[in-house]
């Protein structure tokens, strides 16, 4: 008789089970397969068998023959703690010049300069960061709007460059901007010292502005875009969206107005629960949000059935978890938990934070998730108790309600959003969006692609 | 499966045989409805009475059948999912232990005959 | 520069000897035991019409056969009176013969293993060819039998070919199961920076479906650990799918395991049978009609190339294949046993062709031609 290997299981629908394997694989099965897997019901001379025997469900032997390989494909799977902390986030200003009605940033008027980070503290930032293990690093630059403060940026990016001779890491430099301040002169810098853009844009001129609470933002966007792309390459840019409840009908519109502007890819990103947007109705907003997920890759299939590649990102990282072998650096679906692990913020105010988010609640003097100040020593910010007590946490292996989910490998945790949203960060999965959410946009994916290969082959694509 | 009491108009009450679902499957089935019930539970030696009540409300006869193929559902998924943890735990461990350990020098010994004449 | 020379049989030579053509009109000959001139112990070429040695050891050279000898040609002469070409200068089909032994026993096996023990007498042999094959030979395949068997000495010949050729492109055909010992896959690892491709088989991702073809229980298992060994040493690798009646069905599940379970591949291809040898044998349990399995060939390539892996059709020619396949097949088949049915002489798509293997003694009644 047959031996189990680890696995979850759920009833993806009325018809089907979907049983998940250690490290990811799955099989959509007739319903109650699981259960008869391990009540020994499979027959040897079934194809169900070999499927189960070949991808790691069940076992000739107690401990399988090729435990090793599936040691390697675990590891594997979990190679971005490999490189520890190599997202770094560089908040240099809250001023900007924006009023987005879902602002996370809890920005600041344009003019105050109070807000802007320091010299020194931009020093030891640096230092801390190059103290990462990893090889390959990213230098993210928010705000704010953090070219209100370029001069800061300047002077971030030639020091590291400078040190940098001596560490020899690969560096990739990200400015988060929504591009309308930028002068020829910086996009010169930009172009210069091969940093990316990351620009916000919602969608049609008047979506965009009403998001933005600004009358002339998309016209001002959309220049800037331009005016960058000249200078610093068509494919530098890439721009991502947040559904606000505006957004939230406007599915094709959001993606048309994308092509117009000559973006072949898109990030359809939910609204948050921090900052400025932290008094919307979640309920409602979530149920929303997820028909307008649907509606909206429903659509940008269609286009790419007709030949037109359009990506749209936050699919493919959930993609890239299903369909392979390897790991993804999304800090939001990772467990161990993607802050600290993978992401770093240091702030303006001259603390240290181990998120994005961390560093909104902390506007609203809830310092739960700052873990130390630039000039604390590396252990003690990233090896602290208090870092200790997170990482009891952070891991959705041991979380109720995650310990035994189907699609544990392809979710992760976030105490953040948990604390953010429930107040503790251990999280209550019965009430949690992030739970609903991802379950949903996972299963529809899944019976996506198991009734419509040619779904599938355009994932592929995207993956590829 | 089962027999749902029903105590008042926003309680009702069943019992569990321990037998066949532990402690621990238990826990977690209730897990999933404690959002909308206050749950509790009582033992008396293999037989846990378990009683729940509305938290909002009274229960009305669409909820008592909601609940009722919800946690058929659930204590036989998660009894089979007790079944594969009790019988997997080990190998979990084995896979985290050999996926993390830094050196390669444990135990390499083959599994098979054949490779160990080649050197 | 092809040459009208008429290369003859060798009498009456008492050693086995390599037989290096340089030119029109001159040879070495080179004894496989001594390494030395047999002919001339000043080394220097002869011509090859008559030749005497010291001890008056006749080599009589006769006529044997028309064909155009390449200079650099190396043959290899015996006193049984066997002789055959060892090396063809410029071509990509040249191999270096290991052992005619093997651990596996393939149902479909087209070079059915022998039982003798061969080692010395091709590491002899082997030994001359690399000494004497030109410096720019691109391309060169080690072959058996299984060449592992051979242990640590086959690094130490692979050494030796990248030694003599720095720039060549070695592919090494094993069944992969020697290298579930690290310690042997590790031996591979020095090559990691050259262009070594180790081409295995693997006939199903289901365990016993694939012991069932090699012949041998627990080859899948030593297979699977032995390709994971050879990857964390960065040894490129080809995995090679002998398509036959056994595991035709679970093709497009094998290409999905492949890219789950060997993403770091370098290259995949989909072969069709050789029936000879054991295929013949076996026939019953081995031989299926490529029609019969073309829809599931079509899915498992896409599944595979789909996912950016290199991916080729070896052996099938374009009749037997979707069109949708066309693009993935290759002219996979050696020139010397490289033929072509009737059907084929008036067929458009032969030029593209891969043909047939004129070895086959069971071929496709479904060869058709294009018009």
């Amino acid at each position: 008789m047959y031996h189990l290997l680890p696995f979850r299981f759920e009833p993806l629908n009325d018809h089907y089970d979907i049983l998940v394997n250690e490290v990811g694989d799955y099989l959509i099965e007739p319903l109650g397969t699981a259960h008869q897997i391990a009540n020994r019901e499979i027959n040897e001379n079934e194809e169900l068998f070999k499927d189960l025997t070949a991808n790691f469900f069940i076992s000739e032997t107690k401990t399988p023959a090729l435990i090793d390989n599936l040691a390697s494909r675990y590891r594997t799977k979990k190679s971005f703690l490999d490189s520890f902390t190599s997202l770094h986030i560089f908040v240099l200003t809250l001023r900007c010049n924006q009023n987005c009605i879902y602002c996370q940033a809890s920005s600041r008027d344009k003019n105050a300069k109070q807000s802007d980070i320091s010299s020194t503290d931009l020093d030891l930032a640096i230092n801390l960061m190059f103290m990462s293990p990893s090889t390959a690093i990213t230098m993210e630059f928010q705000g704010g709007e953090p070219t209100l403060a370029f001069e800061k940026l300047k002077y971030a990016v030639e020091k590291t460059e400078i040190l940098n001779k001596e560490f020899e890491k690969h560096i990739t430099y990200v400015l988060c901007t929504n591009c309308i301040n930028l002068t020829s002169l910086q996009l010169s810098f930009l172009k210069e010292h091969n940093i990316l853009i990351s620009t916000s844009l919602d969608g049609p001129e008047f979506l965009h502005n009403q998001n933005r609470g600004k009358t002339d933002g998309y016209q001002n966007t959309i220049k800037g875009i331009q005016n960058a792309r000249d200078i610093i390459g068509h494919d530098r840019i890439s721009a991502l969206m947040t559904t606000s409840n505006e957004s939230l009908n406007f599915s094709k519109e959001i993606i048309d107005a994308y092509l117009q502007n000559g973006f072949s890819e898109i990030f359809l990103r939910a609204l948050n629960p921090y900052g400025l947007a932290k008094d919307n109705i979640w309920d409602d907003y979530n149920t929303c949000f997820l028909s307008f997920y649907f509606k909206t890759l429903d659509y940008i299939l269609e286009l790419n059935f007709k030949g037109i590649r359009f990506v749209e990102n936050f699919t493919t990282l959930f993609l890239k978890k299903i369909l392979t072998p390897f790991c993804i650096g999304f800090v939001d679906l990772q467990s161990p938990a993607g802050i600290i692990n993978s992401v770093v913020v240091y702030n303006y105010d001259g603390y240290v934070y181990a998120s994005d988010e961390s560093r909104m609640i902390a506007e609203n003097n809830d310092y739960s998730f700052q873990i130390g100040h630039l000039s604390d020593s590396y252990n003690d910010i990233f090896f602290s108790s208090k870092v200790g007590e997170i990482a009891q946490v952070w891991s959705n292996e041991s979380l109720a309600g995650c310990s035994d989910c189907a699609f544990q490998a392809y979710c992760g945790a976030d105490p953040v959003r948990n604390y953010s949203t429930q107040g503790d960060p251990y999280g209550y999965r019965p009430k949690s969006f992030f739970c609903k959410r991802n379950k949903a946009i996972i299963k529809h994916l899944l019976l996506l692609m198991d009734e419509h290969p040619e779904v599938l082959k355009v994932f592929k694509s995207w993956i590829k | 499966m089962f027999s749902f009491l029903q105590v008042d108009t926003s309680t009702v009450s069943f019992n569990v045989d321990l037998k066949v679902f532990n402690e621990g499957i238990l826990s977690k089935v209730l897990y999933w409805i404690s959002d909308k019930y206050i749950i509790s539970w009582k033992n008396e030696s293999d037989i846990a009475t378990i009683t729940i009540e509305c938290k909002i409300g009274s229960i009305s006869k669409n909820d008592i059948d909601i609940l009722k193929e919800r946690l058929s559902q659930d204590f036989i998924d998660f009894k089979t999912r007790e079944i594969i943890n009790q019988e997997t735990k080990t190998i979990r461990e084995l896979l985290l232990v050999k996926a993390f350990s830094a050196t390669d020098d444990f135990d390499e010994k083959c599994l098979f005959p054949m490779t160990e004449e080649l050197l | 520069m092809p040459t009208n020379i008429i290369l003859s049989k060798i009498h009456n030579i008492k050693n086995e000897c390599l037989v290096h053509v340089l030119n029109s009109e001159t040879c070495y000959v080179y004894s496989l035991e001594t390494k030395k001139n047999l002919i001339d112990s000043n080394n220097n070429a002869q011509p090859f019409s008559f030749y005497q040695n010291s001890d008056s050891q006749y080599i009589v050279l006769q006529d044997f056969s028309r064909n155009e000898i390449t200079p650099g040609s190396l043959f290899f002469a015996s006193p049984k009176g066997f002789f055959r070409k060892v090396f063809e200068p410029k071509s990509s089909d040249n191999v270096l013969f290991i052992t005619g032994q093997c651990n596996n026993y393939c149902i479909m096996c087209s070079q059915p293993p022998i039982l003798k023990n061969d080692f010395s007498f091709y590491e002899k042999l082997n030994s001359l060819i690399i000494q004497l094959m030109p410096e720019d030979t691109l391309e060169i395949g080690i072959t058996g039998g299984e060449p592992t068997l051979l242990r640590a000495k086959l690094v130490d010949t692979i050494r030796d070919i990248y030694k003599r050729c720095p720039n060549i492109n070695i592919h090494m055909l094993s069944n992969g199961r020697a290298f579930a010992n690290k310690k042997y896959a590790s031996l591979f690892g020095e090559f990691n920076q050259k262009s070594l491709l180790m081409g295995i088989p693997l006939h199903s991702d289901f365990h016993s479906t694939h012991d069932f073809i090699a012949g041998q229980i627990g080859s899948y298992y030593q297979t699977m650990i032995g390709l994971y060994n050879l990857a964390f040493f960065e040894v490129a690798i080809e995995i090679r799918i002998v398509i036959n009646k056994q595991n035709f069905e679970r093709l497009p599940q094998l290409s999905s395991y492949i890219f789950r379970n060997l993403p770091f591949v370098k290259h995949v291809a989909f072969m069709g049978l050789e029936t000879t040898g054991l295929t013949i044998k076996n026939k019953k349990s081995v031989w299926v009609d490529p029609i019969e399995y073309v829809s599931y060939l079509e899915k498992a390539v896409y599944e595979i190339s789909e996912w950016g892996i290199e991916t080729s059709i070896y052996n099938i020619p374009l009749c037997l294949l979707k069109p949708t396949l066309y693009r993935f097949s290759k002219k996979s088949i050696s020139d010397w046993k490289l033929s072509f049915a009737e059907q084929c002489q008036c067929c458009l798509l032969s030029e593209e062709c891969c043909g047939v293997f004129s070895t086959s003694k069971i071929q496709s009644n479904n060869i058709k031609t294009f018009q």
